[in-house]
């Protein structure tokens, strides 16, 4: 198997996608002629040609209501924000028109659009440039939103999302974009709403997605090292959120931890707590735990910047917590 | 609108009331003052009465169910309206109302609010070994409960170890491991004489959970003494004979608490109590008589003991410990104790330990007097003997301070004129 | 409307002429020792945008504000903040993320600000700060001031929607905001050409909505200087919003780790054989107005003033941990944690 980068991995799934369907197309800033702001989409704009790899001014909300257009007439547009920050300027066009289309329309119109981009808290880049918005779209019924981790997942989800025929927002991370890993050459698809046990154990649920697996999982080998066996989560998919592993594994540990890069109020632990609590409360041996930001904007200063992160500290201590150690 | 009808704070630490007995039924026209319920606190069988006139419409529990406070316990139809009809209204839905209201209520008394630094007296009440919370409510994971559900036993039986007393799924499986044949020896063969099984009262619950803190939290020690009581017998006739009129009847235990409330004043380390971070001296004298009722043992409390004659004494003293047996004590009658003392001596008890009542520093155990022989210079004669052991939290207080307390405690009572001084 | 000026006659003192040409020494200088605390001492991190071939939009701009004015200006912020007088030290210690910068090191290199020379910040979100600068001007009229805010932004931001939504608002209530685009040719890697239907920006961010338009050399520092009084003073009677197309140029990469290949090498060399400090030397050289001795000071004494600003960012300290919470809201923040 092919080592890559998870932006290579990211890219060969566009490829493959463009060579198997001609109503594939990529639009965003700097995605043609500059390679892309983070070059996962290098080389496309030669091997494609300019009617399908496509450079747009800085007008996210146009573009992205364009996208949303194209889709509801049979093309399969992936637009890319340049970071997910920038979606925030075409939100609207988003939530109303892309999660809304089909419904309102009585199922008539489609919307098979994904929309991708790289977010996070990447360093140093302050308050309005690292956002993490994975809750805000994953509350949207109509909406479905993945974030993966490794880079063969990268792959695996991205052509999922583009045969997907209702619109993804598939959030990468930004830090994770120079990660390797082995990626399967080919038809290599990675179910959507499919979580993956990363790590098996016996004593604590963690689960996490994205960035925040690298932690959970260096945090889960310090614990082994302690005597404590912990089941590492990705989730991968962010909606619909994959319960039956989750519950699956809180059954057999009796206790979870959710770690997350985001803000913690109203966060998406929040919300995969309540869900895990509904279902199996009377597994539970102790309060689900959640690991998150700490409830701040983002500063620009490296060490403010790093005490919001989840840490493998942070981590091992709130398992120790609900194993009352 | 008819009148719902809440379980009242009778005391002032009372989370629960249990309803020992009611003395109204539905339908009975009530006036404002007349007794609606006997209600058992933490404390104290008390009368719970009404503040309206009106007519019972509805009885929300059973005797023998405990209601927290603030909870509805019954329904009063007021003059024009119907009973029946109002009954039917305010029912079930009326109820689980008020007790989703006071179970909020007393849930918000307990978060610690908005993320701020929890206020201490807060995470005192948390750090509290017993895992009883609101409600008497015992505090244990859903696991754990799962667990002891399906082996048949009750969770509140099970010593918690988490968080606050939490009991938490290790404990209900340690406590299964240690009685392995707890289940059928449920239903093995009757003997031939029936045990009766009794459940804890809530007096019983108290007494067993503040006889237990003590125990774990005060390494004690214990110290005696024995003063020779012939001058304070002939004392005690002497004005016994003056009372006669008045019919008051000073008993040797009314000269023990003037005398400890006088050697109190003189030795103050003893009249104290032991917080977390420091001793506090109180500046009265507040001794608690220990009485012991059926259902269990109750403190009333003597205030200002050090300023009162020994008449007042006596005549308080006799108003306490009859308010305590008919369950009529008050809640200012019952708190603000500094020092308490336990009296065995009417049983002919010559000598005994007593625990500590925390946070207070000490307490004195007092036996009987007695006619024993006693050296006198050479020879032996019969004399009266009484036994004074004080048990005392050497957090606290040292064996000398308690030494030097007892020595002046002996010296009132050996020589009664002392204590006029 | 639409006014194209080339050139303008001096309408400085020798004095005034000596301060602008001092200012653009220190940001370009500012800009270059910065990079190198990005790039060698490691000490800076994020984006990092240079303005260093723009310098005389910003100084000729502000040089002819008063005290009381309002500036507000993208992410590529440094020089408008050190035209506006705000101090290098202020500056490089915000790079470095120190407590004694002018964000208390929260913002760093994108998010400048200093209340107290009424510069309003520098914004990270293209075209974001465009509606508030209307927004600034509007509190000016409403309490009946002549404060006028002047906004800058580049040629990308012109593609924002809201951009226009408020340029149409700031024209029809007659608010008293300059507008001035920093015409570079690109936003990152785009150029003009590729990302403007019509490349005359007056055309789109102007004439729609009647406002007045200059299309001028942004670079000769004077004619900004100029243009910008004239704009201003429109403002000031009550007579609106101005739109000023300032032709300039950045020398570096769009931010520190953009090569900037997509330029020819000649285009780059040409600007740098133009260069607006160098030209504006020769100028004042010819008027009689300075000499090389005089030059060469000022040089030393910026560089001089740069290491300082080095010397603070780095003796600084940095914000202790528990500041993440300061500075939220005016209530203490209660974290929902
Ligand atoms: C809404 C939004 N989209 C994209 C970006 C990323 N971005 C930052 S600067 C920039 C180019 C802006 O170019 P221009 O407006 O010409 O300003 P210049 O950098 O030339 O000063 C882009 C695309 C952003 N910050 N905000
Ligand atoms: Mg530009």
């Amino acid at each position: 198997m092919a080592v890559l980068t998870f932006r290579e991995a990211l890219n060969q799934a566009m490829q493959e996608e463009m060579e198997r369907d001609q109503n594939v197309f990529l639009m965003g800033e700097e995605v043609a002629e500059y390679d892309g702001a983070y070059k996962v989409s290098q080389g496309l704009l030669k091997k494609f040609g300019p009617r399908r790899i496509v450079d747009t001014p800085i007008s996210e909300g146009g573009f992205a209501g364009i996208g949303i257009g194209a889709a509801m007439v049979g093309l399969r547009p992936i637009v890319e924000f340049m970071t997910f920050s920038f979606s925030l300027v075409a939100i609207d066009q988003i939530v109303n028109n892309a999660a809304n289309m089909r419904y309102m329309s009585g199922g008539q119109f489609a919307v098979p659009i994904v929309f991708r981009g790289s977010s996070g808290m990447a360093g140093c880049l302050a308050a309005t440039h690292s956002h993490r918005l994975e809750a805000w779209y994953a509350q949207i019924p109509g909406l479905t939103v993945v974030m993966p981790a490794t880079p063969s997942d990268a792959k695996g989800l991205l052509k999922s999302a583009i045969r997907t025929d209702d619109p993804v927002v598939f959030i990468e991370h930004e830090v994770l974009y120079h990660e390797r890993g082995e990626v399967p050459e080919g038809e290599h698809l990675v179910p959507i709403g499919k979580a993956e046990i990363k790590r098996e154990g016996t004593d604590v649920t963690l689960i996490t997605y994205s960035r925040s697996l690298k932690a959970t999982l260096a945090a889960a080998e310090a614990l082994a090292d302690q005597g404590v066996q912990a089941e590492v989560i990705d989730l991968r998919t962010i909606r619909p959120l994959d319960l039956d592993t989750l519950l699956t594994s809180v059954v057999k540990t009796h206790r979870a931890v959710i770690v997350e890069e985001d803000w913690p109020y109203c966060g998406l632990g929040a919300g995969i707590s309540d869900r895990i609590t509904q279902r199996v409360f009377d597994e539970l041996d102790a309060p689900i735990r959640r690991v998150a930001a700490k409830d701040a904007p983002i500063p620009y200063n490296k060490a403010l910047e790093q005490s919001m992160l989840p840490s493998v500290d942070r981590i091992t201590a709130a398992v120790r917590d609900v194993l009352y150690l | 609108m008819p009148i719902e009808v809440t379980m009242p704070k009778l005391s002032p630490t009372m989370e629960t009331g249990v309803i020992a007995q009611w003395l109204v039924k539905v339908g009975d026209p009530v006036k404002e003052g007349d007794p609606l319920a006997d209600i058992e606190t933490d404390k104290a069988t008390m009368q719970m009465k009404s503040y309206d006139d009106g007519v019972i419409a509805l009885l929300d529990h059973v005797a023998g169910d405990e209601v927290a406070l603030g909870q509805r316990v019954l329904v009063l139809a007021k003059k024009g309206e119907d009973p029946k009809a109002v009954a039917q209204a305010m029912g079930a839905a009326g109820a689980a109302k008020a007790a989703a209201k006071a179970s909020s209520a007393a849930a918000e008394g307990h978060t610690s609010g908005n993320g701020k630094r929890p206020d201490p007296a807060v995470s005192v009440a948390a750090a509290e070994p017993a895992a009883v919370a609101v409600g008497g409510r015992v505090k244990s994971t859903p696991l754990a409960r799962k667990i002891a559900a399906a082996s048949a036993i009750d969770v509140a039986r099970v010593p918690g170890t988490g968080p606050g007393g939490r009991v938490i799924r290790k404990d209900v499986e340690a406590f299964l491991a240690a009685k392995p044949a707890a289940a059928p020896a449920a239903t093995s063969a009757p003997s031939s004489r029936t045990s009766v099984r009794i459940p804890h009262t809530r007096m019983r619950k108290t007494i067993a959970q503040r006889m237990l803190a003590a125990k774990q939290a005060a390494p004690e020690i214990h110290v005696s003494i024995e003063p020779r009581v012939d001058r304070l017998v002939a004392a005690r006739e002497e004005l016994n004979r003056r009372l006669a009129r008045e019919n008051i009847k000073l008993s040797l235990g009314d000269f023990v608490t003037k005398a400890v409330a006088m050697a109190l004043r003189l030795h103050p380390a003893l009249n104290a109590s032991f917080e977390p971070d420091a001793i506090v001296r109180h500046g009265n004298v507040n001794l608690g008589i220990a009485v012991a009722l059926d259902e269990g043992l109750i403190v009333p409390v003597l205030h200002n003991a050090d300023q009162l004659g020994l008449r007042e004494i006596r005549l308080q003293s006799e108003a306490l410990a009859k308010a305590a047996r008919s369950g009529t004590l008050t809640g200012e009658q019952l708190t603000g104790g500094t020092f308490t003392i336990s009296n065995l001596g009417m049983f002919g008890t010559r000598q005994f330990d007593a625990i500590l009542n925390l946070p207070e520093v000490a307490i004195l155990a007092v036996g009987a007097a007695e006619r024993r022989p006693v050296v006198e210079g050479n020879q032996i004669v019969p004399g009266t003997v009484m036994n004074l052991n004080l048990t005392a939290d050497h957090r606290a207080v040292d064996g000398a301070t308690a030494a030097v307390f007892l020595q002046a405690l002996k010296g009132m009572l050996e020589e009664p004129a002392a204590m006029l001084l | 409307m639409v006014q194209a000026r080339t050139e303008a006659k001096p309408i400085v003192n020798r004095t005034q002429a000596q301060v602008w040409l001092r200012q653009m020494m220190l940001i370009r200088r500012f800009e270059e020792r910065a990079e190198m605390m990005y790039q060698k001492g490691n000490k800076i991190g994020g984006f990092f945008h240079q303005y260093s071939g723009q310098e005389p939009v910003a100084v000729g701009s502000i040089g002819v504000l008063r005290e009381n004015d309002y500036i507000i200006t993208a992410y590529r912020d440094h020089g408008h903040a050190l035209a506006r007088g705000m101090s290098a030290k202020a500056g490089m210690a915000e790079l470095l993320g120190k407590s004694t910068g002018c964000s208390k090191g929260k913002g760093g290199s994108m998010h400048f600000f200093d209340v107290e020379k009424g510069f309003l910040g520098g914004h990270a979100i293209v075209g974001s700060h465009i509606p508030l600068a209307a927004g600034v001007a509007f509190a000016s009229k409403y309490r009946g001031e002549d404060r006028v805010c002047v906004c800058y932004f580049g040629d990308g931001a012109i593609n924002q929607g809201s951009v226009h939504e408020a340029l149409n608002m700031a024209a029809m209530w007659k608010l008293p905001v300059v507008y001035i685009v920093e015409n570079n040719l690109y936003a990152m890697g785009t150029s003009l050409a590729r990302s403007s239907a019509v490349e005359d920006l007056t055309v789109r961010g102007a004439v729609p909505y009647g406002i007045p338009a200059y299309s001028i050399n942004g670079n000769d520092i004077e004619l900004m200087a100029q243009t910008t009084r004239d704009a201003v003073n429109r403002a000031r009677a009550g007579e609106g919003p101005s739109f000023i197309d300032a032709k300039t140029y950045r020398y570096k990469g769009h931010s520190i780790s953009d090569p900037g290949k997509y330029r020819h090498k000649e285009e780059l060399d040409d600007a740098l054989r133009n260069d607006p400090i160098l030209k504006y030397q020769e100028l004042l050289r010819e008027r009689g107005w300075i000499d090389q001795e005089a030059i060469d000071r000022m040089a030393e004494g910026v560089k001089q003033e740069i290491e300082e600003s080095i010397e603070f960012a780095e003796s600084s300290e940095p914000p202790p941990l528990d500041a993440l919470y300061e500075d939220i809201t005016t209530a203490p923040f209660i974290p929902q944690e």
